[in-house]
């Protein structure tokens, strides 16, 4: 279970960031007001187009960044994520499809080093890890050094390594990003078996059919601000189409219409 | 405490499982001590050999006769230099000498200073015109004056090997005369008579150039690893991995100073052994000589030398770890540590160029120069008790303001996320 009560998030650019982004504003607010839910056997979605905000959103969640505004709870007991964070971060595991291993040790280690950082005792660490590593395949490079893998293999090793501490919420920034097809359809079908699970799984993802085949609900963001929520079939009647690329544009027009902006 | 742990096992695997990092941290800076200091020893004893085939000339000017005691006759000085002159025949290490004296009375100082300084005399002796009297007359401030080229270690050594035989002359005379206040015949002035550039002289001393080369072993040693360990975790974005995992901010940055502290102190009792290796090298050469120190060291010395590399490893790797934090890359934190690295550099550079060791007690506060002088004072054995603690004591202190600062940056995600 997991609750996401009206956060923002303002950057402070610094120059050259102003420079970049043609601004003289120093203010960027990349999370505008958001709010949503997602409910223990479910995959919730995050949709929208680059720069929408998406990996902050999730960044807030998973205690990396602190929103200026509002608050997330997590679990039954409403653990608050902005004011208890080192108490949260052991229900939850954050994974990105940006490489983050170091590259000197091998798989095995890195999975123990993780495994007691979560503070799991040794038999635990070897449960998940014997699950974990035959799910994606990483048994034959376990004890490979990571700088000798190959991209796919190191992506496989990063996500094995991030679910470690068998995590009541998961929260993975666009799990496709990079991938072959094959590992694709590995993570993906991974991330159905979790939430078959039980698992509070919150993706984000900027592909249309992502979003439309894995997510049991999905909330599109864009500018920062949660301009639609629902299922596939509610966002689809609510916008009167029948596939979502034409559901997202015309929630895109909406949001710059209603912002007085041109697309 | 277990998750602190944890990551000081990691990062020590990290060091101790790669080959080239063993080989930059453990082997080389000692290697390099060692050699250098080898070579430098190994001039210098060449340079005693060759001393032994030399061949002084001493000016001697007013040269005593026999004089009278209360216990009959003193022995002329010539005929005192000359039982050395026969012995040094027989005696290939011991200086081998003639001496010189004026024509008719007659000298002139300045021309005589003039030959020492184009190193064709090593040592002027002059005795005043009334030593005689003054002996018997028991007259204070009977100078003798000593004129010798201090950039000419021949000169050096000559001047050294007369001291000890003035001393004994002093002996013979004061050895005819009862009353105590009668022992102290004359007294020796060599301080107009050292001619030469005094920079160059300290230029040899190792003393100087010690804690130098100690001070950037330390530093470096720490860089390496501080850079590698954070920036470089930023840089590849595996810091964020481990900052989604319960381990508190605080206990993370304990984990990574605590390490590199650990991986720095060691590589510096790395470059300590090879010293330990090399310094009673030098005491062999420069037996009880200032040119190298008279380098003695005791057991004492050697701890106090330790403690002090050990606070300034310490102190460095958390100024290193601070700017290897703030930086977003690995080639930014080296930018941004190269004047860091150039204060302290230059800190030890001046300091082998500055004549008093500093005996002032603030001195001994001020961070990154305490290291550097008392080191120095060490090595000349005149580093004082409270200034060698004050010095330990006062990096330590800052280490620890440093490591809370530490603490702070790690809580603040502008910082681990400025990408
Ligand atoms: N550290 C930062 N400092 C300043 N601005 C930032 C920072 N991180 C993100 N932004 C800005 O905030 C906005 C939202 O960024 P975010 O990374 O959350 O978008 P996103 O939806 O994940 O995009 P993408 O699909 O490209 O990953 C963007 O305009 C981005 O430029
Ligand atoms: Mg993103």
């Amino acid at each position: 279970m997991l609750r996401v009560e009206n956060i923002t998030k303002i950057y402070k650019l610094s120059k050259k960031q102003m420079r970049l982004e043609n601004t003289k504003d120093p203010r960027k607010v990349a999370v505008n007001n958001v709010s949503f839910e997602v409910h223990p056997g479910e995959i919730f979605g995050l949709l929208g187009p680059n720069g929408a905000g998406k990996t902050t959103t999730l960044r807030c969640i998973s205690t990396l960044i602190k929103p200026d505004e509002g608050d997330i709870f997590i679990g039954k007991e409403r653990i608050s994520v902005v004011h208890d964070d080192d108490k949260a971060r052991g229900h939850f595991s954050f994974l990105t499809s940006e490489l983050k291993l170091e590259d000197h040790f091998t798989p095995n280690y890195l999975f123990n080093f993780f495994g007691s950082l979560y503070g799991l005792a040794e038999d635990q660490i070897e449960k998940h890890k014997e699950k974990l590593f035959s799910v994606f395949g990483i048994n034959e490079f376990r004890e490979i050094k990571v700088k000798q893998l190959s991209t796919g293999m190191k992506q496989k090793t990063s996500i094995a390594i991030s679910l470690v501490n068998d995590p009541e919420i998961v929260i993975f920034d666009e799990p496709t990003n990079g991938l072959d097809v094959l590992t694709a359809k590995t993570v993906t079908d991974y991330l159905e078996t979790l939430r078959d699970e039980g698992k509070t799984v919150i993706i984000s993802t900027h592909i249309m059919s992502v979003a439309a085949k894995l997510c049991d609900r999905i909330g599109v963001i864009i500018d920062g601000k949660l301009r639609k929520i629902g299922t596939l079939q509610q966002i689809l009647d609510d916008t009167k189409t029948n596939d979502l690329d034409d559901a997202f544009f015309i929630i895109y027009k909406e949001a710059h219409e209603a912002e007085g902006g041109v697309i | 405490m277990k998750n602190i742990w944890t990551i000081i096992k990691k990062e020590l695997a990290r060091v101790f499982t790669d080959k080239g990092m063993i080989l930059s941290l453990f082997l080389i800076p000692p290697l390099t001590i060692y050699l250098i200091y080898g070579l430098m020893g190994m001039s210098a004893e060449k340079q005693s050999e060759k001393y032994e085939s030399y061949k002084a000339t001493v000016y001697v000017i007013n040269a005593p006769g026999e004089i009278s005691g209360d216990f009959g006759e003193s022995i002329d000085f010539l005929a005192y230099l000359d039982e050395f002159k026969k012995a040094a025949e027989e005696d290939s290490k011991a200086l081998q000498f003639s001496y010189l004296t004026p024509q008719n009375g007659d000298y002139d100082i300045a021309t005589l200073k003039k030959q020492v300084e184009n190193e064709e005399l090593d040592l002027v002796i002059e005795f005043p015109n009334d030593f005689k009297e003054n002996v018997i007359n028991n007259i204070k401030n009977n100078e003798i004056k000593l004129y010798y080229n201090i950039n000419n270690t021949y000169s050096q050594n000559v001047y050294y090997d007369f001291l000890t035989k003035l001393s004994g002359y002093e002996n013979l005379l004061a050895g005819t005369r009862v009353e105590l206040e009668k022992l102290e015949v004359f007294t020796i002035n060599d301080l107009e008579g050292r001619i030469g550039d005094e920079q160059k002289v300290k230029g040899t001393i190792i003393a100087m150039i010690m804690p130098l080369l100690l001070v950037i072993y330390l530093m470096a040693g720490a860089m390496g690893v501080g850079i590698e360990s954070i920036a470089g975790e930023k840089e590849r974005g595996t810091i964020a991995t481990l900052l989604v995992t319960p381990i508190k901010r605080s206990q993370l940055a304990i984990g990574k100073v605590i390490s590199i502290s650990i991986i720095a102190v060691l590589s510096s009792i790395a470059s300590f052994i090879g010293l330990l290796a090399v310094l009673p090298q030098f005491a062999k050469v420069a037996e009880g000589e200032d040119v190298f120190g008279g380098v003695n060291y005791t057991l004492g010395h050697y701890i106090v030398l330790l403690l002090i590399m050990i606070a300034a490893v310490l102190f460095f790797v958390t100024l290193i770890v601070i700017v290897s934090t703030y930086a977003k890359s690995t080639k930014q934190a080296g930018t941004l540590i190269m004047p860091l690295y150039l204060v302290v550099m230059a800190a030890a550079f001046l300091n082998m160029f500055t004549e008093e060791i500093s005996a002032s007690f603030t001195s001994y506060l001020i961070p990154v120069y305490n290291v550097v002088i008392a080191l120095k004072a060490l090595f000349q054995f005149e580093l004082l008790f409270t200034n060698g603690l004050i010095t330990i004591i006062s990096t330590f202190v800052y280490t620890i303001l440093l490591v809370l600062i530490i603490q702070k940056m790690f809580r603040s995600e502008k910082i681990m996320f400025n990408q």
